[in-house]
């Protein structure tokens, strides 16, 4: 045992090498406990932040309640908020009034406003999650008196505050903006488009001749007129239907395309059928999908036998189509007689027929 | 002992000790990343309302494919699991894949199933479907009768029935959060790029569960499913996380996984005689986009979690990894043309080159090693000081980077609420590096030689069930 020790520390002494293994272990034995004492650290820290804050907000959401049912002034109740608890305090209302409309929202909103020129002052200089988390709660919170910061915030330098700033602006009746982010969608090109047309439709009809504008301006990249057709589309907005024929006529790129056909089925008349009718046939398979779902909101029997064909289309996505635009026009009959007759869509078709 | 021999052991400590540093450096250079990267994504958090995502009619619809054989005992709570997520619009289609228990039974009888039409609309190549059923009472569920392939066949038979364009797969022995789905699929509402997007796998053993959700989550008392906790904490947060960081995905696991249909169904489907079919799928999309000039981007997202039974016995936890290591093999045999490939970026830089050199041949140099070390020992070649220092090192290594992926969770998620168990997590990180790692190098190791002896089985994994005691059996 001796001999061994002995051994260990004349290798340990003499042999740099050695040395520095042992040193690396230490320090990476050190690491590990200190990793460890964080862990525990920050448990107690959180556990015991989580706590003040469960009883904070318990008292405040009672005062909120005794202001809402008018025994106390929201005032008073701001005054009962310490600095240090400003983010927890207007978190706590934000999640509430996300909820709220009208006179209660006015409430929640009245209990913010003495602390919101304090979050504006302090937009500067924040990370960019800071910043979103900030103008998250001016757009719902202090929407009205701070519009012009949540507008500035479009252009901000990143996408997560930029695209915060619009959700602000994109509610409901708040179409005034609608120019002013339609300006500023390239900094959202790549959002989901479906996502961006429906943000923008949730403005409501008033964004409407903001979206025709757009739509119509060859200017805007492809992608911005497609998110504009398929927002104007959720809008039905009626104005739509002879800028949409226009845009089918001038042959554009086939998003565009696509786009302007699904908007003239939601919004077309039986007029436009001859034109929907063209596009059937078209090398697109997309387009031909497009074109079979609007030729089936819009005509009336006489087009049967253009979706007959369209049920052996090559594509199983236009044959579904053309099987469900049949369907809606003369309710069944002729699928039922083309599944019993062994057509190779029958399965298809007795699917088509089952759905609701 | 001769010169050659000597020449031998030296070249193998080298490599040896090039791969300890590389494996190890790797490990903790994607801590580093996972951690700026998941204190930016707890703070990003606080500016993302996940009620207001779901209220927004531009979330896509989702199809749910869940490929399940043998599942009878946890296959009702994975499906009320499926129907109570908090998304506007899914479907979920099961894929009895052949089973010869009495899944598809308890199926038809809970949720009323009657044979219902469906037509497929694409035309990847499956094992025969044998009939389609409808539920009565949730008109978006469905289930697929098909005789037996194997997971990545019944992932491809529901592919071919879905109809929307995206569509997220994972398995009969998971629970899904409520709000996981919509959060998967968030990163495909940010950048339209996106071609698929992974949550994070969580340890169900231990939790109670009920009604399809997670109620409480506990750690496990078998001890093998706790070091399993750490191992995918490790896998998770200290690892998908920075790939994620240095966008380098190279794996969505199969556990959970969104995807978009119509690429999935361009390149093919999944492999379907794979049994890494989730790896392979994730190398063969990025090889697709990178071949095809197609910009894309594949995200893993840390806040979705699905919750699955992991093995508490060693033998199903011993063919688990046999397979898992054979999938890893096959693939990376398959596609080693990507292996420091520039073309394929970093991809083919970084992202492979550590699946091929540190995760396939890892455990083969660490067998080797154990074995040359011994010998080397007895021959009286090496110093058993400095055997041993390595050795500890190795141990402490392996600790501090278990110990940085607890901290990370304990910095982000926080998912085991007592303190109790905290303590505990951090006291296996020192038992787990000193048993569990060992033992999953010799599966590992196993893995190889079954590979190389041509076995490709699946394995039959019986479940108990999420909640009981005793988790997974074989």
């Amino acid at each position: 045992m001796e001999s061994a020790l002995q051994a260990f520390f004349d290798v340990a002494y003499d042999d740099p090498a050695f040395r520095i293994a042992l040193f690396s272990t230490l320090v990476l034995t050190a690491l590990a406990l200190s990793f460890g004492m964080l862990a525990i650290v920050l448990r107690f820290r959180r556990d015991r932040a989580d706590a003040r804050r469960a009883a904070l907000e318990a008292e405040w959401e009672s005062g909120l309640m005794d202001v809402l049912d008018g025994r106390k002034r929201a005032e008073d109740l701001a005054a009962t908020v310490a600095r240090a608890d400003l983010a927890a305090y207007l978190d706590l209302l934000y999640r509430i009034g996300r909820h709220l409309h009208g006179a209660h929202l006015d409430v929640v909103r009245c209990a913010a406003a003495p602390f919101l020129p304090d979050l504006v002052q302090a937009l500067d200089g924040q990370d960019a999650e800071t910043r979103a988390k900030y103008i998250q709660i001016l757009g719902v919170l202090g929407f009205d008196e701070h519009h012009d910061v949540i507008l500035r915030s479009l252009g901000d330098a990143s996408p997560l505050v930029a695209m915060v700033a619009a959700r602000a602006l994109m509610r409901r009746g708040r179409h005034a903006y609608a120019r002013d982010v339609l300006q500023r969608l390239s900094r959202f090109e790549t959002w989901s488009g479906s996502t961006l047309s429906s943000l923008l439709a949730v403005m409501g009809p008033g964004a409407s001749p903001a979206l025709r504008e757009a739509l119509w301006d060859e200017r805007q990249p492809v992608w911005v007129r497609v998110t504009v057709a398929r927002a104007l589309e959720k809008l039905h907005d009626f104005e739509s239907a002879d800028l949409a024929v226009a845009l089918v006529q001038n042959d554009p790129p086939s998003e565009l395309l696509c786009a302007s056909l699904d908007l003239l089925g939601s919004i077309g008349r039986e007029e436009h059928v001859p034109l929907l009718r063209a596009c059937c046939n078209h090398a697109d398979e997309e387009v031909r999908i497009s074109a079979i779902s609007a030729l089936g909101r819009l005509s009336g029997n006489g087009e049967a036998e253009a979706l007959l064909r369209s049920i052996g289309d090559e594509s199983p996505w236009v044959a579904m189509n053309a099987a469900r635009s049949l369907k809606k026009l003369e309710g069944g009959r002729m699928l039922r007689e083309i599944a019993a007759s062994g057509h190779e869509r029958a399965a298809l078709i007795e699917q088509i027929l089952l759905e609701p | 002992m001769s010169a050659l021999l000597l020449v031998l052991l030296a070249v193998f400590h080298a490599i040896a000790f090039a791969y300890f540093v590389l494996l190890n450096g790797y490990y903790l250079m994607a801590s580093v990343f996972s951690f700026r990267a998941l204190r930016r994504y707890a703070r990003r958090l606080s500016s993302i309302d996940v009620d207001d995502l779901v209220s927004t009619a531009g979330a896509p619809p989702v199809t749910i494919i869940v490929p399940s054989y043998n599942e009878e005992a946890g296959c009702l709570e994975a499906v009320r699991s499926l129907l109570s997520l908090n998304y506007p619009e899914h479907e979920v289609l099961i894929v009895n894949d052949g089973s010869t228990d009495r899944t598809l039974e308890i199926l038809a009888e809970q949720f009323q199933l009657i044979p219902a039409p469906r037509f497929p609309l694409a035309d990847i190549e499956t094992a025969p479907v044998r009939s389609v059923y409808q539920s009565r009472i949730h008109p978006n569920l469905w289930v697929i009768d098909k005789e037996n392939g194997r997971r990545a066949d019944a992932i491809n038979a529901g592919i071919n029935y879905c109809r929307t364009h995206l569509f997220c797969a994972t398995d009969a022995d998971c629970i899904l959060e409520r709000d996981a789905l919509i959060r998967a699929v968030r990163p495909f509402l940010e950048d339209e790029t996106t071609i698929a997007s992974g949550g994070i796998i969580r340890v169900a053993n231990g939790c109670k569960v009920g009604n399809g959700s997670v109620e409480r989550v506990r750690l496990p008392g078998a001890p093998l499913a706790k070091f399993q906790v750490i191992e995918y904490f490790r896998a998770f947060l200290a690892g998908r996380v920075g790939w994620d960081a240095l966008r380098i995905m190279l794996l969505i696991s199969g556990a959970f996984g969104v995807f978009r249909r119509d690429l999935v169904v361009k390149v093919g489907g999944y492999s379907a005689r794979s049994i890494g079919e989730d790896l392979e799928i994730t190398i063969r999309l990025h090889r697709y986009c990178m071949e095809n000039n197609i910009p894309y981007r594949i995200s893993f997202v840390p806040d979705p979690v699905a919750w699955t039974e992991v093995p508490e016995k060693l033998r199903v936890l011993g063919n688990q990894r046999d397979r898992w290591q054979r999938g890893l093999i096959d693939t990376m045999v398959k596609h080693r043309a990507v292996l420091f490939n520039r073309r394929y970026g970093r991809i083919g830089m970084i992202a492979f080159p550590y699946f091929f050199v540190l995760e396939m041949l890892g455990p083969f140099i660490e067998a080797v090693g154990y074995v040359v070390l011994t010998l080397a020992l007895v021959s009286g070649v090496a110093s058993p000081y400095f055997a041993a220092i390595f050795l500890l090192m190795a141990i402490v290594v392996g600790m501090v980077l278990s110990v940085i992926a607890v901290a990370l969770e304990e910095l982000t998620f926080r998912r085991y609420p007592r303190t109790s168990d905290l303590l505990q997590l951090l006291i296996l990180c020192v038992a787990e590096n000193l048993f569990f790692r060992h033992i999953l190098t010799y599966y590992r190791f196993r893995g190889i030689v079954s590979y190389f002896r041509g076995i490709d089985g699946w394995g039959s994994m019986e479940r108990a069930g999420f909640g009981r005691a005793e988790g997974v059996v074989a």
